[in-house]
């Protein structure tokens, strides 16, 4: 009955979500929440492999990027739907993440952060130079064969649902055994292997299922901005700012990134509306110093501990208790 | 049960361990001493996977364990504690019990998991802190937890690394209860590294004493105790006296 009742909220304002087209609001705003939810599908995916795992990547962005041209090339030489080549999108984006993950897995801390930069910058350079991709021209794709404003509130509608998808999953993983098992990797990860876990194993698990959802998301985005460019798809800026909506909300849990997005996304267009750019992005970088200083779990956490629902108090080791 | 030949391991120049043969029967609880730096810790990490030794074979109910992964090993049945406590911090006590339960015992549902794990905390004391933070627990309970933790994969051995060290009499007591009734309720062999030697003469059937990565003797504790060649690693070779 609780459980019902809890969920009345959160439901009622998808569904709002959901209707909004409906009201035919500024296609300006409707792009703006469209934004938002690709922040978030981005965020919460990166956040099971950055976040309950504690593998910092920056290549999150390649992801999307290789879903972006999978479902375009797709389209352009077999006439596929993107809706259906959003799928072979997601799928080739889990290969990729295969790929990488096996030899840049091993690798802790700073080394694999800097190797899946750079693997963003490799896939960058390979699309540039190989003209079947488009090379440095990009690629045009056909527009849909349908009205516009329909168009929109199709794109609009299933980044929606996927939004929803990638949060519930973010959620289902942190409460089972696979989230608890990450979650102990990114604690200790000698501990975990003496746990009996795979740690190889369960860490290759969360990079395929993080990369799998930007995949699919890229596969449809493509048609959305019909124009691909790989300084588009491939903008390390993207990789950059889906580390901090993540981490600003709080890595360690589902909500956080959800939070973080839809805030920093929030805050980020109301800067650029109202202030001159180069201040907006003064107050931006230094508000994400404050919470990274006197927040360092994130948002949602600091602010659960503040409203005291928070049980379990913040971890503290003292100085006296590390030298044992 | 497990039983270790000619185990050699050297880092760079340095022998840590040399040529050892040790033995640990099933049921019994053997213990482990020797001063600082003779080797103890570096055999626990060869047993359980962490190190690869030079040469030399080790064996777990007649299996070769040597060349396998840690956590192939933990699937054996052998759990080990960490000499230097390795909480899972971030996670409730609770989960990092039941995160060996999870993935040692099979069980794949999470609240199955958490009730087997409390039975557990119940089991060690910790019971009442099972929902706070482990980077938050003292150091006694620190070390109770890394025994509940190690206990949650339902081991056949289990490999304590001085879970003594820093504790106070009382505590200390408490600890030899405890790992008398893991034996005896559980039916887990025991292979305990120890420095306090009042302790280990209490809890163990066998004493093997190292120094310098050589075994200098392997008996009952009275008699390892009274070993010349162990009061000579301990104190020095000035103080035999006969
Ligand atoms: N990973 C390593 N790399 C290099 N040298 C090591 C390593 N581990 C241990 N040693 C060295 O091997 C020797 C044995 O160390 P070990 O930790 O096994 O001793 P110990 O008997 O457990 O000592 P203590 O009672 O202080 O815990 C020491 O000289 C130590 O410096
Ligand atoms: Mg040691």
């Amino acid at each position: 009955m609780q459980k019902i009742i809890k969920s009345i909220v959160p439901v009622s304002f998808i569904f709002l979500l959901a209707f909004l087209p409906i009201l035919q609001p500024p296609a300006y705003f409707l792009s703006f929440i469209f934004k938002v939810f690709l922040y978030i599908i981005l965020a919460e995916s990166w956040n099971l492999i950055g976040g309950f795992t504690g593998y910092l990547s920056f290549g999150h962005v390649a992801f999307f990027g290789i879903g972006v041209y999978t479902s375009a090339m797709l389209f352009q030489h077999f006439g596929l739907s993107p809706f259906i080549g959003a799928i072979p999108s997601g799928l080739l984006s889990s290969a990729a993440a295969w790929i990488i993950g096996y030899p840049c897995l091993k690798l802790r801390g700073p080394y694999f952060a800097v190797v899946t930069l750079c693997f963003v910058f490799i896939i960058d350079l390979v699309v540039k130079n190989w003209t079947f991709l488009g090379g440095s021209e990009g690629i045009h794709l056909k527009l849909l064969p349908m009205d516009i404003q329909l168009s929109r509130s199709i794109f609009y509608e299933t980044f929606l649902g996927l939004a929803v998808a990638s949060v519930l999953v973010a959620r289902w993983v942190q409460h089972t055994k696979f989230g608890l098992g990450l979650a102990s990797i990114r604690e200790d990860e000698e501990v975990a292997q003496t746990l009996c876990i795979h740690t190889a194993d369960l860490k290759i698990k969360a990079f395929i299922l993080s990369a799998f959802i930007p995949g699919v998301a890229g596969g449809i985005y493509a048609y959305y901005i019909s124009y691909i460019h790989p300084d588009i798809v491939f903008d390390i800026n993207i990789s950059i700012l889906i580390v901090l909506m993540a981490l600003f909300g709080g890595g360690g849990s589902w909500a956080g990134p959800l939070v973080g997005a839809v805030f920093l996304s929030i805050v980020n267009e109301f800067l650029s509306i109202f202030i001159r750019p180069e201040f907006a992005r003064i107050i931006y970088g230094a508000m994400f110093i404050a919470v990274i200083i006197f927040m360092p779990d994130g948002i949602v956490t600091f602010f659960k501990k503040w409203m005291g629902i928070r049980k379990i108090q913040h971890s503290y080791t003292s100085p006296v208790d590390k030298e044992k | 049960m497990l039983k270790g030949t000619n185990i050699t391991k050297i880092f760079g120049g340095l022998i840590a361990i040399s040529k050892l043969d040790f033995e640990v029967e099933k049921s019994s609880i053997v213990g482990l001493i020797g001063p600082n730096g003779s080797g103890k810790t570096t055999l626990f990490n060869l047993i359980s996977g962490f190190l690869r030794p030079e040469e030399g074979k080790i064996s777990f109910n007649g299996d070769e364990i040597t060349h396998l992964k840690p956590y192939q090993i933990a699937r054996f049945g052998i759990a080990r504690t960490f000499q230097i406590v390795r909480p899972l911090k971030e996670l409730t006590v609770l989960d990092n019990v039941a995160t060996g339960v999870l993935y040692g015992r099979g069980t794949a549902d999470i609240k199955e998991a958490r009730s087997d794990s409390l039975d557990l905390l119940r089991f060690t004391g910790l019971e009442s802190k099972k929902d706070t933070h482990a980077g938050l627990l003292k150091l006694a309970d620190r070390k109770r937890l890394e025994v509940t933790r190690a206990l949650g994969i339902r081991p056949q051995l289990l490999l304590l690394d001085e879970v003594f060290a820093g504790l106070n009499q009382k505590e200390i007591d408490e600890a030899i209860q405890l790992i008398f009734r893991i034996r005896r309720e559980m039916g887990i062999t025991i292979f305990m590294i120890e420095h306090v030697m009042k302790a280990i003469m209490k809890a163990c059937d066998r004493i093997i004493a190292v120094h310098f990565g050589i075994k200098v003797a392997d008996g009952p504790p009275d008699e390892v105790a009274n070993a010349p060649k162990v009061i000579e690693a301990y104190l020095g070779t000035g103080y035999v006296t006969d």
